[in-house]
């Protein structure tokens, strides 16, 4: 039985002098740290910089990490530091033209009418919200963490990481809403549409599951809108600078 | 646990969007239901409560699109070529001075042996990595790393001396001081250069437009004698400075299959928020990218262009004997390298 090593197990080899064993730490994680850092920074190159910046952290400070908590605990950490040191020291978070962008990116959702102009909009309604609601949002809501975990990374009360995440998907959601006015009005004139019965117009109905609301974000402008928005806040930005 | 004053808690309405948005259908959402789940009796009063309240209807209408939203996103695929350069970044910070992580055969640093392999250069150490089993102590690499500071301590000392005996007086031993001090001269973090390196002057920088790499440095060494004139002077010195440390350490002089140091190599910066202003002087930020670019002024040149489509600072420089001319492509700021290159130097 050829068991895979853990990721203690192959950090454990590499200070143990195993020239292969960092290699495959990043060969294994690479993806999920490019992933944290690009939903928090919001554009390909600064994330790819802030992987790299966080595997060196890694690789530098091995000899630091003593398990008292998870090696993924101590992952997410690193990428999340690494991501937010990036974004201070280049002044701001940017996003970049997804024409620019040669990643795709991939919809978690199964419905066909999803477009990638819809999880663009996301991205960029992403960027807009607050640092450390992202960053929850990030962790808990796309990585998957569960609160505990996230506050651990975060080293906060795991009533402020749900408090951040709670406000950071608010935040999100009225975010989407700036980019598509248009989607909101036609959503107030479509009133509850499928959502529950008994539900008010324009009240929760109409967010009565994921395919509406997919189906709204669907309804939003193409990538130019979104991403002219998303200009005029970056100018907006650097004027305030 | 539900209740905020007169409203629900945000919780408690984010349980209701999450109820409403389907668990099931939301799993990729990552919506901890465990976490927020509502019992029967209280997840009727709530909803009963954002039935007559707006303020309440429209929180867990906000909750539900955000959830929904993020529900979109997948995880991205990795961009072509990142991780090819993640792993060569690691390799070169473990081979880099200063922090080698790593030393083949167990190799401790300040042994012959470290030494040795110090002389073997970047990247012929990078190729040796591959069959490397040993690893320097952390407590050997600090020692090292002050051993260094020391020594360029005690050559701008002697230089401060011989400033007032006179430099004429030192003789033979300035060549002990110069390369000492010539190698050291920014490892010390200074953002002022030696007096050695003033009076040599700045390294040499050039602006360019669109991408560069090696290929377009051989085309523009013929087109631009002022690239060509700092070429020269870069590849006529390609063996000093590993000569007068050598000569330094009381070692042998390089052999013919020397490519240059380690502590050459320009190195990945430590990932610290920057002192100062992060879009500085370009001087500070070729400094903080390669805190041992030369002390003598002559032996890199930099170029302000683009690397494979960013904008980018490339520090080259001439080494070894046949003459190997290498390239560091760094951000702007200095604080991420973009990728290396090396190949066979033209003479000038």
């Amino acid at each position: 039985v050829n068991a895979e090593p853990s990721d203690e197990q192959l950090l454990a080899r590499h200070l143990a002098g195993d020239q292969e064993a960092f290699s495959e730490l990043v060969t294994r994680h690479d993806r999920r740290v490019y992933s944290v850092c690009l939903r928090v920074l919001g554009n390909t190159e600064d994330a790819a910089d802030a992987t790299q910046d966080a595997f060196l952290a890694l690789l530098r400070r091995a000899s630091s990490f003593e398990g008292g908590s998870a090696f993924s605990t101590w992952l997410y950490r690193v990428a999340v530091n690494a991501a937010l040191d990036l974004a201070r020291r280049r002044a701001r978070v940017r996003t970049v033209p997804l024409e620019a962008d040669a990643t795709p990116i991939t919809l978690a959702s199964a419905d066909p009418g999803d477009e990638v102009v819809t999880a663009v909009t996301v991205q960029v309604a992403l960027a807009r919200v607050a640092e450390e609601f992202r960053v929850a949002l990030v962790l808990c809501d796309l990585c998957r963490l569960p609160y505990a975990e996230a506050a651990a990374i975060l080293d906060v009360a795991v009533g402020t990481v749900k408090s951040r995440v709670f406000r950071g998907r608010a935040a999100l959601a009225r975010e989407l809403r700036v980019l598509d006015p248009r989607a909101r009005q036609s959503d107030a004139e479509a009133g509850a549409g499928p959502g529950r019965p008994g539900t008010q117009s324009g009240g929760p109905g109409a967010t009565g599951g994921p395919a509406v609301a997919a189906g709204r974000l669907s309804a939003l402008p193409g990538t130019a809108a979104a991403l002219a928005a998303s200009d005029e806040q970056a100018a907006s930005q650097r004027t305030e600078e | 646990v539900t209740m905020s004053g007169a409203h629900p808690s945000h919780e408690a309405l984010a349980a209701l969007a999450a109820d409403r948005n389907g668990a099931g259908e939301l799993g990729s959402a990552g919506v901890d239901t465990g976490d927020l789940a509502l019992g029967p009796e209280q997840l009727a009063r709530v909803q009963e409560h954002v039935g007559r309240c707006d303020r309440c209807r429209d929180e867990v209408a906000l909750l539900g699109e955000g959830a929904a939203a993020l529900a979109m996103l997948g995880q991205p695929e990795l961009p072509a070529g990142l991780h090819d350069r993640l792993i060569s970044a690691v390799r070169e910070e473990m081979t880099r001075d200063g922090a080698p992580a790593l030393l083949p055969g167990g190799a401790a640093a300040g042994t012959a042996a470290a030494r040795e392999q110090d002389r073997a250069g970047g990247e012929a150490a990078v190729v040796d990595m591959a069959s490397a089993s040993g690893r320097v102590p952390r407590r050997a690499r600090y020692a090292r790393r002050w051993l260094g500071w020391g020594t360029a301590a005690a050559a701008v000392i002697a230089l401060a001396v011989a400033g007032v005996s006179g430099l004429s007086q030192l003789g033979g031993g300035s060549g002990e001081a110069d390369g000492a001090g010539g190698g050291m001269a920014y490892d010390q973090g200074s953002e002022q250069p030696t007096a050695g390196a003033a009076a040599a002057g700045a390294v040499p920088r050039f602006p360019a437009s669109g991408d560069y790499n090696l290929d377009r440095l051989r085309q523009d060494l013929a087109t631009r004698p002022d690239l060509r004139a700092a070429y020269a002077a870069s590849y006529q010195r390609r063996g000093e400075r590993a000569s007068a440390l050598d000569s330094a350490e009381g070692g042998p002089p390089p052999s013919t299959t020397v490519t240059g140091r380690q502590d050459e190599q320009p190195r990945t910066p430590e990932v610290q928020p920057h002192s100062g202003s992060a879009r500085g002087g370009g001087d500070a930020n070729l400094k903080r990218a390669c805190p041992q670019v030369s002390s003598k002024g002559a032996q890199e040149i930099v170029i302000d262009a683009s690397y494979r489509g960013r904008p980018a600072m490339l520090v080259i420089w001439v080494q070894g004997d046949p003459a190997v001319v290498f390239l560091r492509a760094f951000t702007p700021d200095g604080c991420t390298l973009l990728g290396t290159e090396q190949g066979s130097a033209p003479p000038p």
